[in-house]
C-alpha cells in the first residue's frame, strides 16, 4: 500500500482521498483479542478468589449506609449464597405485611400507579415500559394483599441480591471485554474503563441494595417486584450502557478527529 | 401444602423454567449474531467494496418514486434526482403518483414539463399501496436497472452511479444503499431512531454483505435488475413489505443482493411514537408474512450454504424475538412469586442465567455503539442508554402487531393494509443553495434543500 495514503491501520486500504465512514474500521488483531479475553478471565478468577471478602465488604458498606440513612436493622445473619461458598450476610429489618402497611406506604402505592399512568399518557415512548411497571405494581399489590403465604424477609432478599450481584461482579469482566476492551483502540484506555465499571458496579450495588432494604422496611413487599426489575439487572445494564456510551463518545473523538461535521 | 397444591406448584415452576430456557436459547442465538456482526464490521473483515466500479458501468436506469399525497416533499426528491450526475440520456425518472388528492400531481407535471427524462405515471384506479403502484409503473419502464426512492428521501448527486456500480457483477440482482436520517434533532424519538438506523446499516447490513450473506433490500435507496425482477415474478402486490419479499425471492432464485455503504441517502424518520408504531406494525406484519412464505423454501434451497440459510432465517424471524422475550419475563415474574423457586441454585446454572442477562441484553447496544463509533457520532452516542425506552416501546409495538397478524391469519381477515408514513418536512425549508450542483445544504433541522427553480434545467 502506498504509505502516503496509509491511515495507520485505522481504515481499510483504499485509494480514496479520505477514509469515509463507510470504510472505517478499528484494528482488532488476533493477539489483541486473545489478550482481551485473557485479561477478562484473570479478572474473573480474581473476583472469584476474593468473592467472600467482597461480599463482606458489600455488607459492611451497606450496614454503614443503613445506619447513615437511619433505617433500623436488628442484625446481620449469615445467608447461603452458593453451595460450597462461605456464606454472606443479610440484614434483619422488620417487613410489614400488606395489612400492616402505613397510610404513607399505601398512598405511595396509589401515587406510584397514578404517577406511572400520567407518565405513560404524557410520554408515549415510555408507555410500554410504564405499563409493564404498573402491571408489576398491581400484581404485587394483589398477591401481597390476598395471599399472606407469599413472604420474603430481608434476610432472604439479601441472599437473592448477593447471589445475583456476585455473579454480575464475576461476569462483568467479560462484559467489559465486549464493551470497552475490544472497541477501544488503546488497550490501556479500555482497561481503565473496565476497572471503572467494575468498581462502580460494586458501589452502585450497595446503594441500590440499601434503597431496596429501606423500601422493604417501610413499604413491605408491594414495591419489591418493581424494584427488583428496575434496580436489579436492568440497572446493571443501564449503568454499563452509560459507561459504554461515554467511552464511545471519547473514542470517536479521538479516532476521527472529534469533528461533528454532519450531525449532532 | 397439599399433594395437589404441591403438584401444581412444581408444574408451574417447571413450565416457567421451560419457557425461560427456550427464550434464553432463542435470544442468546440472536445475541451471538449481533456480536458476530458487530465485531466483524468493527474490524472490517473481508471488505467488499464496489466503489471502484462507480462510473464504469452506466446502463439505462429507471428511477421510481412512489408518491401518495407527497406535496410536502415531492419537489426535493425530484430536484435532487435532476441534480444527480447520471447521464440524462440514460436516465428515466418515473414519479408514480398514486391517487394523490393534494398538489402532488401539479408538482410532478411541472417537473415533467421542464425535464424530458421525467415521465410521470398518474394512477387513478387499481389496488392501493406501494407494491401495487410499482407493479403498474414497471410496465412503462425502459431501464435495465430499476432504482427506487421514497418520496421523502433526498439522494446525493453521486448516489445513482454508486447504486448502479455493483450491477457490473452479473450475479447481483439487487442493490441496497444506506439510509441516513436527517431529522435527528427534531425529537427524542428521531434521535433514537437514527442510532437504530446507524446500527442497522453501518454495522449489520455491511457486516452481512462482507461475510457473504445476502444484504436486505429495503425497497428504497436501492435498485433491482429488471431481468432479475421479471425472473422472480415481479413485485408482490399482496405483500406489506414487498422489499423483504423481493430479497427472499431473489435469494431463492440464485441472485445476490449487494450493499453499498457509501451510497448514503437522507430520509425523514418518524418524530412521534404514533407514526413510528404504525410504521413498525407494517414492517412486522409484512416481515412475518415473508417468514411464513419462505422459511421452508430457504431450508430446502440446495445452493445455499448452512450459514446462508441460518442468516436468512435469523433475518426473517427477527420480530419473533419480542414476544419470546416477553414470555421469558412473565415466566421470571411467576418464579419471583413462588417462594419454593427461591432455592439455592447450582452455580453454573445461575452463572449461565446472569451471563445471559448481562451479555445478551447488551448485544443490540454493542451493535449501536460499534456503528456510532465508526460513524464518528459523538453527542448522539450519549443517548444510547435512552435507547432502552425505544427498546421497550418497540417490544410492545411488535408484540401487538404480531398479535394482529396471527389473529388475522387465523380468522382469514385481510389485515390492516398499507399505511403511508406521515411526513412533517416541507420542500423548501432551510437555507437556499447558491447553485443546483450538489444541492446539499442542511438547515439546523438537518435538511437537504433544493430549489425547483434552480438546478441544471
Amino acid at each position: 500500500m502506498n504509505p502516503a495514503i496509509s491511515t495507520g491501520g485505522r481504515a481499510a486500504p483504499r485509494t480514496s482521498i479520505y477514509p469515509h465512514r463507510s470504510v472505517r474500521s478499528v484494528q482488532l488483531t488476533r493477539a489483541r483479542r486473545r489478550v482481551a479475553w485473557i485479561v477478562a478471565f484473570c479478572a474473573f478468577l480474581l473476583v472469584g478468589y476474593y468473592a467472600v471478602p467482597l461480599m463482606a465488604l458489600h455488607s459492611a458498606l451497606a450496614d454503614r449506609l443503613l445506619e447513615w440513612t437511619g433505617i433500623p436493622r436488628a442484625d446481620w445473619e449469615p445467608v447461603a449464597v452458593f453451595p460450597g461458598l462461605e456464606p454472606g450476610s443479610g440484614p434483619i429489618v422488620r417487613v410489614p405485611t400488606f395489612a400492616e402497611l402505613s397510610g404513607g406506604a399505601r398512598l405511595g402505592l396509589i401515587f406510584g400507579i397514578v404517577g406511572l399512568l400520567l407518565l405513560t399518557a404524557r410520554f408515549l415512548l415510555f408507555r410500554n415500559l410504564g405499563h409493564f411497571l404498573i402491571v408489576l405494581l398491581a400484581v404485587s399489590a394483589v398477591v401481597t394483599g390476598l395471599f399472606d403465604t407469599f413472604r420474603l424477609d430481608s434476610r432472604v432478599f439479601g441472599q437473592i441480591w448477593l447471589r445475583q450481584e456476585l455473579l454480575v461482579w464475576l461476569l462483568m469482566p467479560f462484559a467489559g471485554v465486549v464493551l470497552f476492551l475490544l472497541p477501544q483502540p488503546r488497550l490501556g484506555v479500555g482497561l481503565g474503563w473496565m476497572v471503572l465499571a467494575q468498581v462502580y458496579g460494586f458501589l452502585f450495588s450497595v446503594v441500590r441494595f440499601v434503597f431496596c432494604v429501606g423500601m422493604l422496611h417501610y413499604a413491605g413487599l408491594v414495591f419489591m417486584p418493581l424494584l427488583w426489575f428496575a434496580l436489579g439487572t436492568l440497572s446493571d445494564l443501564l449503568f454499563l450502557l452509560f459507561f459504554f456510551s461515554v467511552s464511545i463518545y471519547q473514542t470517536s473523538g479521538r479516532l476521527w478527529g472529534g469533528r461533528n461535521s454532519w450531525q449532532l | 401444602m397439599g399433594g395437589a397444591q404441591l403438584v401444581a406448584v412444581v408444574a408451574l415452576i417447571g413450565l416457567a423454567w421451560v419457557l425461560i430456557v427456550l427464550s434464553m436459547m432463542l435470544l442468546g442465538a440472536y445475541a451471538l449474531r449481533h456480536y458476530y456482526l458487530s465485531y466483524s464490521r468493527l474490524r472490517l473483515e473481508h471488505p467488499q467494496e464496489t466503489n471502484e466500479f462507480v462510473g464504469f458501468v452506466m446502463p439505462r436506469v429507471t428511477v421510481f418514486v412512489p408518491m401518495h399525497n407527497e406535496e410536502k416533499v415531492a419537489r426535493d426528491i425530484l430536484q435532487a434526482l435532476v441534480n444527480c450526475d447520471y447521464d440524462w440520456d440514460l436516465l428515466e425518472v418515473i414519479p408514480v403518483n398514486d391517487r394523490s388528492t393534494d398538489g402532488t400531481r401539479g408538482i410532478v407535471d411541472d417537473f415533467a414539463r421542464r425535464y424530458p427524462f421525467i415521465r410521470p405515471h398518474h394512477r387513478t384506479e387499481g389496488g392501493g399501496g406501494k407494491p401495487a403502484a410499482l407493479v403498474e409503473a414497471a410496465s412503462m419502464a425502459t431501464g435495465e436497472i430499476y432504482l427506487l426512492f421514497d418520496a421523502d428521501y433526498v439522494p446525493g448527486p453521486a448516489v445513482l452511479k454508486m447504486l448502479t456500480a455493483p450491477f457490473v457483477d452479473p450475479e447481483i440482482g439487487a442493490v441496497m444503499g444506506r439510509v441516513v436520517p436527517h431529522n435527528i434533532g427534531d425529537s427524542l424519538l428521531s434521535g433514537l431512531l437514527s442510532l437504530e438506523r446507524c446500527a442497522g446499516y453501518q454495522s449489520s447490513q455491511q457486516a452481512r454483505y462482507n461475510l457473504g450473506f445476502t444484504a436486505q433490500f429495503g425497497g428504497t435507496v436501492g435498485g433491482v435488475r429488471a431481468s432479475a425482477l421479471r425472473a422472480v415474478g415481479g413485485w408482490n402486490p399482496e405483500s406489506l413489505t414487498e422489499d423483504t419479499d423481493l430479497t427472499m425471492a431473489l435469494l431463492l432464485n440464485g441472485w445476490r443482493t449487494a450493499y453499498v455503504n457509501r451510497a448514503e441517502c437522507y430520509e425523514e424518520v418518524p418524530q412521534n411514537w404514533g407514526v413510528r408504531r404504525r410504521q413498525l406494525g407494517r414492517w412486522v406484519m409484512g416481515h412475518t408474512e415473508c417468514l411464513h412464505n419462505y422459511w421452508l423454501d430457504v431450508f430446502r434451497a440446495r445452493f445455499l450454504s448452512r450459514r446462508e440459510k441460518a442468516d436468512a432465517i435469523f433475518l426473517l424471524g427477527m420480530y419473533l424475538t419480542a414476544p419470546v422475550m416477553v414470555i421469558g419475563w412473565m415466566a421470571s415474574l411467576l418464579l419471583f412469586f413462588i417462594s419454593a423457586a427461591h432455592a439455592v441454585p447450582v452455580l453454573p446454572v445461575a452463572m449461565l442465567i446472569i451471563g445471559y442477562l448481562l451479555l445478551s441484553n447488551q448485544a443490540t447496544f454493542v451493535e449501536i455503539g460499534v456503528a456510532a463509533l465508526l460513524d464518528g457520532t459523538r453527542v448522539r452516542a450519549l443517548m444510547m442508554p435512552l435507547s432502552l425506552l425505544n427498546f421497550f416501546a418497540n417490544t410492545g409495538a411488535i408484540c401487538n402487531a404480531l398479535r394482529k397478524f396471527y389473529w388475522n391469519r387465523f380468522w382469514g381477515s385481510g389485515g390492516d393494509g398499507w399505511y403511508k408514513t406521515h411526513r412533517t418536512r416541507l420542500s423548501g425549508e432551510g437555507p437556499r443553495p447558491r447553485n443546483g450542483a450538489g444541492a446539499a445544504r442542511r438547515s439546523l433541522r438537518g435538511l437537504y434543500y433544493s430549489d425547483s427553480e434552480g438546478g441544471n434545467g
